[in-house]
């Protein structure tokens, strides 16, 4: 983990300066630093040429969308597919659109589909060994502009399933925050962390054939954490709000949404969780 | 083609609070019972038959009147209840637009799938009696 | 959506009147003043889409619908006053088209 850290915070020193210093230069800066292994492909070949084919249909000039082919030297690229697409957009083609922001995996901006999979542009890898890479927006989800999508209707249901502490007594100390033991807040985990990118609602077949009706699995996921949250006081209320045959039951477990999740987390298994305390609640 | 005009639509947000509605209009929904079959009104000749002793002439006239009025008609083009709108130069936008002027005019709810079926000025005038005697009743 | 004579409409047709329709009633629930504006500024660019648009280009039309309908939510919102049209035009020569 250190050494990665630190590999890391060197290439970055290393692009920094190669950006601000004159290319014959370059070398001699970024030489110290690259690996043995790094130096001999260097000597073998001074480029790495690799084609990105990306989604592009811009409303402003309503033609058919179609993949355009940009080629980019990833010896002069960060590893990452975000990188490759700010690469793309700031030297060869600004039009270029795509959500983006914390580039490490937080903030869940930069959801798109990658080779045919889900997942977070920067916390995925360029592959190296073949020569294309396919970025294309998020499938079945209405497109905005290029890799942006429409996501309303993916954040009303979120919204669907009031994310929020509900209570029906004061807490134990007024004014004060409800305590929660250690056990009660391990049941959280597995499900906090999601950042609601929607790569698993998109990858699922389900959802593509009931996108309205379906809340899919993040929403799900959601609905889980706070019926699973010992603070919360309406626990019945939620169970009954999502016990629908659309709303919850279009879950067939097929489980894409394990699959796709960049955070590794499982809906599927807090989807059965919520069909299980539904079949306690009704027996 | 080099031509390029892309227009975006912005909302201003109302600072005041005080807002006085135009309460002049009642929007009163109808269920459709009676006359469902929409293409009725294509096949002419039963329908028009049909309709022109079912309406009053009045408010045709105001109907033809509200026409007139949408479609910025000269005085001497001859607006009648047989009258198409499509032939007095209507697109299927001035056809929203005359609807949306008769309910204003007759304080009714016209509804959508009613709304896409007229063509002519006695089905408009002959859905207006329709609406307001469902109304009064 | 061009002038047709007991034509009947398509689905897309449909949807592009509703919504129409939906703005003029919206535009109902304005001030008078307000309400002019938003009709003048609404009947505009439907009339011009419905020239400049290509009638088989659904992928597009479907997505002017989807926007339409988002800018007509906005607009329901007691909270808006009124629209404003803001023209950005790239070409040239304005009149490159005729």
């Amino acid at each position: 983990m250190a050494t990665t850290l630190i590999r890391r915070a060197m290439s970055m020193t290393s692009r920094v300066s190669s950006s601000t210093v004159a290319p014959a230069l370059r070398l001699v800066v970024t030489r110290p630093y690259a690996s043995e292994a790094e130096a001999e492909k260097g000597d073998a070949a001074t480029t790495n040429m690799k084609t990105f084919q990306i989604y592009r249909w811009n409303p402003d000039n309503p033609s058919k969308p179609q993949l355009q082919d940009y080629k980019i030297d990833l010896k002069e690229c960060g590893p990452m597919v975000l990188d490759a697409l700010i690469k793309i957009k700031n030297e060869i083609d600004p039009s270029l659109t795509f959500r983006r922001s914390c580039r490490e995996g937080i903030c869940g901006s930069c959801a798109m589909n990658i080779n045919g999979c889900n997942g977070l542009a920067c916390l995925t890898k360029i592959e190296s060994g073949s020569s294309e890479t396919t970025i294309t927006p998020l499938p079945h989800m209405f497109v905005i502009k290029d890799l942006v999508v429409d996501m309303t209707n993916f954040y009303n249901q979120y919204k669907s399933i009031e994310p929020w502490l509900k209570r029906k007594n004061p807490p134990p100390t007024a004014g004060k925050e409800i305590p929660q033991s250690k056990k009660d807040r391990a049941k959280l985990d597995g499900m906090y962390e999601c950042i609601l990118c929607a790569c698993c609602s998109t990858s699922c077949p389900s959802y593509w054939w009931n996108p309205e009706s379906y809340l899919g699995p993040a929403a799900l996921l959601h609905a889980n954490r706070w019926i699973s949250d010992s603070r919360d006081e309406y626990t019945k209320e939620r169970l009954e709000a999502i016990n629908d045959e659309f709303k919850l039951y279009r879950c067939h477990t097929i489980l894409n949404c394990a699959r796709a999740c960049p955070k590794g987390l499982n809906p599927g298994k807090q989807i059965t969780h919520i069909k299980q305390l539904q079949l306690l609640g009704s027996a | 083609m080099a031509s390029m005009a892309g227009s975006s639509i912005s909302m201003q947000p109302r600072h005041t609070l005080a807002t006085t509605r135009v309460s002049g209009l009642k929007l009163v929904s109808f269920m459709n019972q009676g006359r469902s079959s929409l293409s009725f009104n294509l096949r002419p000749m039963p329908a028009r038959l049909r309709i022109s002793c079912a309406a009053k002439p009045e408010t045709v006239d105001k109907v033809c009147a509200i026409v007139r009025k949408q479609l910025a008609l000269p005085n001497d083009k001859p607006v009648t209840g047989d009258s198409k709108f499509a032939d007095l130069g209507a697109d299927s936008l001035d056809t929203v637009e005359i609807v949306m002027g008769i309910e204003e005019e007759f304080g009714i709810a016209v509804e959508e799938d009613n709304a896409q079926s007229i063509t002519t000025v006695q089905d408009a005038a002959d859905l207006v009696e329709k609406l307001c005697s469902e109304k009064s009743a | 959506m061009g002038a047709s004579k007991g034509q009947k409409l398509s689905g897309l047709q449909k949807q592009v009147l509703s919504l129409y329709r939906g703005f003029l009633r919206a535009a109902r629930s304005k001030p008078c003043e307000d309400r002019c504006q938003i009709e003048s500024i609404v009947s505009a660019e439907f009339r011009r889409n419905s020239k400049q648009v290509d009638r088989k280009n659904f992928f597009y039309i479907e997505y002017l619908l989807r926007r339409g309908k988002k800018q007509l939510d906005q607009l329901k919102s007691p909270d808006t006053m009124g629209l404003s049209s803001l023209n950005v035009s790239s070409s040239q020569k304005q009149n490159a088209k005729t």
